[in-house]
């Protein structure tokens, strides 16, 4: 169905909102001399706020659109996405706001400038579908990521992680435009739908296809950190930021997820959601190697996490694997395989955002991200561990918490399709993660703190802020209906 | 009225107290601990009366109490008590309300230890409860977390290492039974909807049609999950490695609940879960399994006659005791099935003796080394009195409760185990060899001068003890309650195996 122009801006509105509020948020960098943090930061939260508003309603009233001839389509699945973006956003905006580390810097109206623009980039990916479309809005949100990273211009690890990352993220990024050269000369079109059309009609040589796949998968791979691209996330994870290796690990990931669904969905798989009738249709087993990729990326980001030192550098690991038990998501296809794994990203964020905004509190008050400077924490602050130790656990996949449910939704849809060794290696890492999630419950209640420790002042917003993750976090873990309806409703893909 | 309701009082009313409790401003420790014997004694009274309104003569599930949960996986809340499950509910009940007193002279953090004890005992009475997979591994799970800060806070020495040990182990057998649960659910039919289920009634019926998976490997491998996962909680050899440390670091009470009650868990599985849904392989390795309970009879006992340390000792002749509770479900007769719960049931109640005796001792002398006294029958004759009460009954004497099951566990097996029971019998003596050892060593001889001047057992302890000693002594002497209300449930359970 070909939307008008005018049509096509009110579904991007979202979109648009955001940008508004990039504008906005650059004018007031040019017009005021001092930084002003606080307007800076009013204007990005209520520009979030708008647009995940916008997401909402667009969601609440959405068919089946496509704008701009094709190039993008909104429809529950994308809006999922937008809907993750913005809100993440607003949370790093939020964790922003009381961060140590980025009070010295810049300014915050630049910030709010590339947050929005990350938001753009992010949603934007979700419902490309055209693979100039994905590439251009996958340079977005890379860009927005690399100036992000290296925000803290004075601290040097800040830099080399930017660093590191534009260099990495570029490599990728050739690696999957060569992919998609590939795939184009293959199917004289650069859409996902022309693809599949391709696919299906004509026999082509499956050595092409495979390297173009793999190429491909390296670009998307990088964002999701998969292994074996996932070299940079420790480093990067650990320099940048603590807001922006939140944002990294929760919305960059996602969107990697987002992308990676849409491309397979639409190009490699012929799917008639009625009848749930799902079939690769390209001539490789790319799911076979997906699944595979899977087992490493879990089992390598679960034991590489176990002798960090440094809370960040577990966490990036600890998302590593999480990215893998999400993968066993796309080894297999199905529509419960799509909503497993967007409820596992939307308790992901909740989890994940928790414990970094626990870990930025920490060191806000201790300047130190070491795990060994947590010892004794319960003793001074308890209410902050025991938030922290909900999150830990429902990182390991522990019930009640809503962790678990993610990954049981994600083993069910795995099941269902026969995929018994790969559940076996998930639960096997699940074991393993409880090592080192443990060990931070275990410094902070197990052992007495050193002396003179002060507890972690913790104001009124930013314990607003905990509880808004906290609840989530146990609530699905008991009762996930409304969750797991969202969920459905979403892996609706054109 | 209130049997509508009553499981689910029962499993929620510790809750209550867990929410109350966090409530509280933590310096009022005696309005802590008495909300939480409140909120235990609630459950344990609930806990008789689901004994004495229970119809034993029926093998059905009774106080059922089922509601949709999660509709999208036809996941229920279903609960219900039946003859194999009432005697665990009223222990866990029993017991979970004496540790209270036992815990009274914990001495930091009270706030914390009460509330997550009641958020253990909510997931004890749930584990024994619970009707529907799901739930049931919800309430399997949520105990570990607890546990983990009961061990690592405030338990001995080497509590941290024991925590995690006890925490990496239970998770590990438990996510094999995950794996398990999502290949039932995935091979079940509920004839109501046509959709797949997690409620374990419906499983039961599909195995006892034999609908369910069809190779025999997968079977075998789904049993070896599920028992692996039981195992490691009984524990059976080799996985009772978790269980001395665990056992000795814990403060006294969780030890007497990890003792009594979660060791009641695995063999409560094995019962409720691998037997009657995978019969045919309960039945296809009954023998390897009574070759196991062998090993734990014997190799416990020898263990623990190597002991120096008290509770160390205590902890390995669980792991013996265990072992006959094993035998007696290998046996797959009704007497053999009869003996293993009695032989729950009995050693929930005089280990848990046991380990609240050491306590009292460990409280005063502070050390555990059975070298290290002497005598001590002069200065404390009450509670030598006590001890050796509780120690007969662990070693089977007969008069007491701990006889009856471990006869029974044998009468039953030789009829198909001839030689198993014969080694087997050897353990009994090697039991009665380090307990009356241990005895000697702790109560009689010279009596040592460093504890001229102890402390004689008081009215806090009498009271954890005395009920306990009580049940103990009126079912060696008449069993007779506690068959009545198991035969049913257990029959039904044996037809189900195909005996």
């Amino acid at each position: 169905m070909q939307t008008g122009l005018t049509r096509s801006l009110v579904l991007i509105a979202p979109e648009l909102i955001a940008a508004l509020t990039a504008l906005i948020a650059l004018m007031g960098a040019m017009l005021t001399k001092r930084s002003g943090a606080k307007e800076a930061f009013s204007i990005g939260i209520i520009g979030m706020l708008g647009a995940a508003a916008a997401t909402v309603i667009l969601y609440e009233r959405l068919t089946l659109n496509t704008a701009f001839h094709a190039l993008v389509t909104i429809d529950p699945f994308s809006l999922f996405f937008s809907l993750i973006a913005y809100v993440s956003v607003l949370y790093v905006l939020l964790m922003a706001m009381d961060s140590r580390e980025l009070k010295d810097t810049q300014g915050s109206w630049e910030l709010v400038a590339i947050l929005s623009g990350f938001g753009i980039g992010m949603s934007l990916m979700a419902s490309s579908t055209n693979l100039l479309m994905i590439y251009l809005s996958m340079e977005l949100l890379s860009v927005m990521s690399y100036l992000l990273v290296s925000y803290t211009r004075g601290a040097r690890r800040s830099k080399e992680a930017g660093l590191k990352y534009i260099i990495y993220g570029s490599i990728a990024s050739g690696f999957m435009l060569y992919g998609m050269s590939l795939l184009y000369g293959m199917a004289h079109s650069l859409s996902l739908g022309d693809i599949l059309i391709a696919f299906i009609n004509h026999g082509y040589p499956r050595i092409t296809v495979y390297v173009a796949t793999l190429f491909v998968l390296t670009g998307f791979g990088f964002k999701i950190v998969m292994v074996p691209m996932h070299m940079w996330a420790p480093d990067v994870y650990e320099g940048a930021p603590t807001p922006v290796t939140a944002l990294l690990a929760v919305a960059s990931k996602a969107a990697g997820f987002a992308v990676i669904m849409r491309f397979f969905y639409t190009a490699y798989i012929s799917s008639v959601s009625v009848t749930h009738y799902y079939a690769n249709v390209s001539p490789i087993r790319w799911l076979l190697i997906v699944a595979v990729v899977a087992a490493f990326t879990m089992t390598i980001g679960n034991i590489v996490a176990i002798p960090q030192n440094n809370i960040k550098r577990m966490l990036a690991y600890s998302s590593i694997a999480h990215a893998g038990y999400m993968l066993i998501g796309l080894s297999i296809v199905s529509r419960a395989a799509v909503s497993a794994v967007l409820l596992y990203l939307a308790v992901y964020f909740f989890m994940n955002m928790g414990a970094f905004f626990i870990v930025m509190i920490v060191d806000n008050s201790i300047h130190s991200e070491d795990i060994d400077h947590y010892s004794g924490l319960a003793q001074v602050s308890p209410g902050l561990s025991a938030a922290m130790t909900v999150f830990l656990f429902s990182l390991t996949g522990l019930p009640p918490f809503a962790g678990f449910i993610g990954k049981v939704v994600v083993f069910l849809a795995a099941i269902d399709k026969g995929l018994y060794w790969l559940v076996i290696v998930a639960v096997v890492n699940t074991v393993v993660s409880l090592y080192y999630y443990a060990r931070v419950i275990k410094k902070m209640y197990l052992e007495t703190p050193p002396e003179g420790v002060q507890p972690v002042r913790v104001g009124l917003v930013p314990a607003l802020i905990i509880i808004s993750l906290l609840v989530p976090t146990i609530l699905f873990g008991v009762w996930w209906t409304p969750l797991q309806s969202f969920a459905h409703f979403s892996s609706f893909m054109y | 009225m209130l049997s509508n309701y009553l499981l689910s009082l029962i499993v929620f009313t510790p809750m209550i107290g867990f929410v109350l409790i966090l409530l509280m401003p933590r310096e009022r420790v005696t309005w802590i601990r008495w909300t939480a014997a409140v909120f235990t004694f609630i459950p344990m009274v609930l806990s008789f009366y689901l004994y004495g309104t229970m119809d034993a003569s029926s093998a059905g599930f009774q106080f059922v109490e089922k509601y949709p949960w999660i509709t999208a996986f036809n996941i229920q809340y279903y609960l219900g008590a039946d003859g194999i499950s009432t005697p665990m509910i009223v222990l866990t009940g029993l017991l979970s309300f004496l540790s209270v007193f036992a815990s009274w002279n914990i001495n930091k953090a009270h706030k914390a230890y009460f509330s997550l004890y009641l958020l253990l005992v909510t997931a004890m009475f749930g584990v024994f409860m619970a009707l529907d997979f799901f739930l049931f591994y919800i309430f399997w799970e949520l105990m570990l977390f607890p546990m983990y800060f009961l061990i690592g806070i405030w338990g001995g020495p080497r509590r941290e290492y024991a925590a995690i040990k006890f925490f990496l182990y239970t998770l590990a057998g438990s996510v094999l039974m995950l794996v398990v649960i999502l290949t039932f659910y995935f091979n079940s039919t509920d004839p109501a909807t046509g959709s797949h289920t997690f409620n374990i009634v419906t499983l039961m019926n599909q195995a006892n049609q034999g609908m369910f998976i069809k190779q025999f490997w997968v079977r075998l491998a789904m049993y070896v999950a599920l028992f692996i996962g039981f195992a490691i909680k009984v524990p059976v050899f080799p996985f009772h490695t978790w269980l001395p440390d665990a056992h000795v670091e814990a403060p006294t009470a969780i030890s007497v609940i990890l003792a009594g009650v979660l060791l009641k868990m695995g063999a409560y599985g094995l019962m409720r879960i691998s037997y009657p849904l995978l019969p045919d392989m309960a039945a296809y390795t009954a023998i390897g399994l009574a070759i196991l309970g062998l090993i734990n009879i014997v190799y416990g006992a020898l263990v623990a006659m190597a002991q120096t340390d008290f509770k160390k000792m205590i902890a390995y002749s669980s792991v013996s005791h265990m072992g006959f509770v094993i035998l007696g479900l290998a046996s797959m007769t009704f007497i053999g099935f009869n003996g293993a719960l009695m032989q729950m049931f009995n050693h929930g109640i005089i280990t848990g003796m046991l380990f609240l005796l050491v306590g009292v001792i460990y409280d005063r002398a502070h050390h555990r080394d059975l070298n290290g006294f002497g005598g001590i029958a002069t200065y404390m004759p009450v509670y030598a009195g006590i001890t050796s009460l509780a120690f007969m009954g662990s070693l089977g004497l007969p008069g007491l409760s701990g006889f009856i099951g471990e006869v029974l566990v044998f009468l039953g097996t030789f009829k198909v185990y001839p030689v198993i029971v014969i080694v087997s019998a050897t353990g009994v003596i090697f039991t009665a060899g380090y307990f009356l050892w241990a005895y000697q060593r702790v109560f009689l001889g010279p009596p040592n001068e460093k504890y001229r001047g102890i402390a004689r057992i008081n009215g806090r302890e009498l009271f954890t003890l005395v009920p306990l000693v009580l049940i103990a002594l009126f079912l060696g002497v008449y069993p007779m309650p506690f068959f009545n209300l198991v035969g049913a449930s257990l029959s039904k359970l044996l037809m189900m195996v195909g005996h």
